[in-house]
């Protein structure tokens, strides 16, 4: 479909360790359109990450994309050289990195990374560079003169709101954006929460937004993507998943959120813990920690398939949870 | 230390080959010295031949410009040279020890005051202080072990202190001050013992030191004139002229290469231990 | 910024009052008479009225704490003394040997660093690889040698046997080469010598920067730089480079007094006529007078050095030039 900005293809990437072979992303397909906001959920080290780096192709050594397609408007990323990436990386698809505090070099003031970012791509003059610098700035909310000071001189949320103007300043189609609020107070959280949303509509741009947050991710994103143990297991409309998570995994998540309003219940974790990836179970990567699960479940993988014609989940009894009401709502 | 963490040191510390080897250096050149006079076919400080002798079977490396056995002057010279650098670097550290311990758990002015201190030694050119203070106090084994030891303890006293700011927060000294120890008993049962194995490695780190430096003041003449050390033996041959002739292959090399040798071989151990040392520290007890 | 420099400035202070109190007491300590110190071995053939003289001159008489303030507001005026030994004012003396010592460590300082630099970023590349490896216990191995035996095994095999440089001094002492020819001389008579010196630090530099290299290649901002689609020399040289040399810069203080440490023993082993072989000399001579006036000035121009790189430090890291205010 080339209606598709973005479309992963069965996208498998491992990290070849002296232990073993680590699949941290395990055949995962989807697709992002123009303007949308995806969500990636999962627990740490599902591969949300993982992921996210792959279609920008910065997996280094020991790890590499095994297998799969990253067709990006049509051309597809994995068979391109270092080289060729090179001039896709931020002008078609950026990332806001996960932690923004370290993520600006301490010695170089932040107009001059910003400018060097598009200098890097574009054919502009200094004074170009640095107007639309200027310009990007005022637009995530930071006082234009500051252009001039050090990263060590902004606060930890300014930090994060320079890496989104960086991330803008090549006008890219595809934006990911990495945990990005992680490690910040709520209040500023949400404010920088705010600013990407309101870019996002502004600007036309898709986002991938990887977060372990659901209640984030369901507040702000048009759809999600719930990732287990390198596994996309869910996929659905935001809404509609809020309303019904398919996948058993998807309500264990829900489940856990704990409520603000409505009767004070305990929360509810989901037992167990995530495999073990060099030596994953047999089946359903799910299958161990699993309320419902039968002996099919250890025996076959199953398949990302549509649920009552709503939902893509990957599990074999997904019919069975795709009408039943949980008790959330 | 109990024995077990004991025993899990020295496991650690054989699995690193460079200090096992660096080690093993440090035993032979020990073997050397203890048994030098086994060793050495003559007595260093006997005319047994003609000056200037070259090498030949009778011997190994030639005869000096007085006609000594340049190969018993090098064994023995094993003695003076470790010798004096290990007292030397023993007594450094001791100071420094005590410096890095006192200023660290102190803190406040004492610590600002005994850290000028230290910074001043540092920023002071070492050779020109010493060659000053060797010319002052003249030469002796002795002289030149103070000369070496009143420079010396002020790097390791840095890495002490940090290491002791370090465990001030670490649990059981908490605890022994929250169940109102005494300073003494904090000192000497939970600090010092902590800081021992840090010092070990900056003792053997520090005896590189001392015996280069001592080499260095030894060929400046500024050594005691009758020790056979091996910088002294090196001033000799600068003072007759051996590298002007063929002379400098058995004359020069061979101090200067067991020279390069000993540093080595406690710079690999030195290194090792700190390595074993370290992470356990770190992790806590 | 401010505060940065006040407290620099005021431990240099210390430092000197340090130097110069050590200068007037270490001679003085020493048992005998302060007038055996000054004018050597042959003072007791002189009469008494040449010892009143003499210790009228040095200031000799009266307190310590009189003694004291007449060497400061001697020293303060550049008089050092003067060296019985080689009837000459001390300060005259230093004066001619100076430049020669600073052309040999400044020259060798930068080479060191530049080297150090250099090599420490290309092994960074390599971590691992035999190029590596090789090099790491090269400088184990270097760091590990008396500088003196290198310097004469240097000046054996290359000066001596292979006959290519000149065994010693700053240029050749029968020739009058005048223009060009003489700066080749002078530039003939360093290599050995310089050579010697930046090997005595080169490892240490070569080693701190290629761990600080693989700490910065790590870093979150060159993952960035990647990120960003910037081409890997704009990523190594102005990104990793830039952060990478900051401990290195810190170490170049540390490396000032070695080399002048080091330089004492080169120009001795090359016969090289600096401040370094006067001092050595005047050991040499128990000429005291001349051994302080070199211990001071020496100690002055190290110190001088650490003030210098001190003060270049913030213009390389910005974080120590403009001190956070958050918002």
């Amino acid at each position: 479909m080339s209606e598709d900005l973005l479309l992963i293809q069965d996208l498998s990437t491992s990290y070849f360790t002296s232990l073993g072979e680590v699949k941290a992303v395990n055949g995962v397909s989807l697709a992002v359109q123009e303007g949308e906001m995806l969500g990636l959920v999962g627990e740490s080290g599902c591969g949300k990450t993982t992921l996210g780096l792959s279609i920008m192709k910065l997996i280094d050594p020991p790890g590499r994309i095994v297998s799969g397609e990253i067709l990006l408007k049509d051309i597809d990323l994995t068979k391109k050289t270092e080289k060729e990436m090179r001039t896709i990386r931020w002008r078609d698809v950026a990332l806001i990195p996960q932690s923004a505090m370290n993520a600006l070099n301490p010695v170089f003031k932040i107009g001059q990374q910003i400018a060097e970012a598009l200098r890097a791509h574009e054919r502009v003059t200094t004074k170009e560079a640095w107007n639309r610098t200027k310009q990007l700035l005022e637009m995530v909310g930071i006082k234009e003169e500051r252009i001039r000071d050090y990263p060590h001189e902004f606060s930890g949320g300014m930090k994060q709101r320079v890496s989104i103007a960086m991330a803008l300043v090549c006008n890219p189609d595809l934006l990911i954006s990495d945990e990005s609020t992680t490690g910040l107070d709520v209040m500023t959280q949400a404010q920088v929460l705010g600013l990407i949303d309101e870019l996002q509509r502004s600007l036309h741009m898709a986002i991938i937004m990887i977060s372990h947050d659901l209640p984030l991710v369901l507040d702000i994103c048009d759809s999600l993507a719930i990732i287990y143990a390198g596994k996309l297991v869910e996929l659905a409309e935001a809404k509609a998943f809020a309303d019904l998570p398919v996948h058993p995994y998807s309500q264990g998540l829900m489940h856990s959120i704990p409520q603000v309003h409505g009767p004070q219940a305990a929360c509810k974790s989901i037992p167990g813990s995530p495999p073990d990836m060099i030596n994953p179970p047999h089946g359903c990567m799910f299958h161990p920690r699993c309320a419902f699960a039968e002996d099919v479940c250890g025996k076959s993988e199953p398949v990302l398939k549509t649920s009552r014609g709503i939902r893509l989940a990957a599990c074999h009894f997904a019919d069975r949870f795709g009408g039943r009401k949980d008790a959330k709502h | 230390m109990s024995t077990s963490r004991l025993r899990e040191a020295i496991r650690t510390f054989r699995r690193n080959t460079l200090g096992v080897v660096g080690l093993g250096i440090l035993c032979a050149f020990v073997i050397i010295a203890l048994f030098a006079n086994q060793i050495s076919p003559y007595d260093p400080y006997e005319r047994v031949g003609k000056p200037f002798e070259k090498p030949s079977a009778s011997h190994l490396l030639g005869t000096n410009d007085i006609g000594q056995d340049l190969f018993s002057e090098i064994v023995h010279g094993s003695r003076i040279s470790l010798g004096l650098g290990f007292v030397a670097a023993v007594i450094a550290m001791t100071i420094g020890t005590l410096v890095g311990v006192v200023a660290g758990y102190s803190g406040g002015i004492v610590d600002s005051i005994l850290m000028r201190i230290t910074d001043v030694v540092l920023v002071i050119p070492f050779l020109p202080l010493m060659i000053l203070m060797s010319a002052v106090l003249g030469p002796s084994f002795w002289n030149l072990v103070i000369v070496l030891s009143v420079i010396i303890w002020a790097r390791p006293a840095r890495v002490i202190r940090a290491q002791v700011l370090s465990l001030k927060e670490r649990g059981h000294v908490v605890a022994a001050r929250a169940t109102g120890g005494t300073v003494r008993h904090i000192l000497f049962h939970h600090v010092i013992p902590a800081v021992l194995p840090i010092s070990l490695a900056q003792l053997i780190l520090a005896t590189r030191s001392t015996i280069l430096i001592e080499a260095s003041l030894s060929f400046l003449g500024l050594g005691d004139p009758l020790s056979k050390s091996w910088g002294m033996i090196l001033y000799y041959a600068q003072a007759r002229g051996a590298f002007l002739t063929g002379a400098w292959v058995w004359w020069i090399l061979p101090p200067g290469l067991l020279i390069t040798a000993a540093v080595l071989g406690f710079a690999f151990t030195g290194y090792a231990l700190e390595e074993t040392v370290n992470p356990r520290l770190r992790r806590g007890r | 910024m401010r505060r940065f420099l006040l407290t620099k400035g005021l431990q240099y202070i210390l430092v000197l009052v340090v130097v110069v109190s050590i200068n007037f007491l270490l001679p003085r300590l020493m048992p005998g008479s302060p007038i055996e110190m000054l004018g050597g071995e042959g003072v007791w053939l002189l009469s008494q009225a040449d010892r009143d003289a003499i210790v009228e001159k040095h200031g000799l008489g009266g307190s310590l704490g009189q003694q004291y303030v007449r060497y400061l507001s001697n020293l303060v005026r550049g008089e050092l003394g003067y060296s019985y030994n080689w009837s000459q004012p001390v300060s005259q003396m230093i004066a001619k040997r100076l430049p020669w010592t600073l052309l040999l460590t400044g020259t060798a300082l930068i080479l060191s660093t530049t080297l150090g630099v250099f090599l420490g970023t290309f092994a960074s590349w390599r971590r691992g690889k035999k190029a590596d490896i090789i090099s790491i216990s090269a400088s184990m191995a270097v760091s590990s040698m008396p500088s003196f035996w290198l310097g004469m095994v240097l000046v054996a095999i290359f000066a001596v046997q292979l006959r290519v440089l000149p065994i010693f001094g700053a240029r050749s002492p029968w020739d009058d080469f005048t223009g060009f020819r003489l700066v080749l001389d002078v530039l003939e008579h360093m290599i050995l010598p310089v050579t010697s010196l930046v090997l005595l630090t080169l490892a240490s530099n070569f080693l701190l920067m290629r761990y600080s290299m693989l700490d910065v290649l790590g870093s979150d901002y060159v993952f960035m730089a990647r990120s960003k689609g910037l081409r890997k020399r704009a990523i190594v040289y102005k990104h990793a480079m830039r952060n990478a040399l900051l401990p290195v810069a810190t170490a170049f203080m540390l490396n000032v007094g070695f080399m002048f440490s080091g330089a004492i023993v080169t120009e001795t082993v090359f016969a090289y006529p600096g401040i370094g072989r006067l001092m050595y000399e005047a050991a040499l001579a128990r000429d005291y007078p001349l051994l302080q006036g070199t211990f001071l000035v020496i100690s002055i121009t190290v110190i001088g050095a650490n003030i210098i790189s001190d003060l270049i430090y913030p213009l390389l890291d910005p974080r120590v030039r403009r001190p956070s205010r958050e918002h």
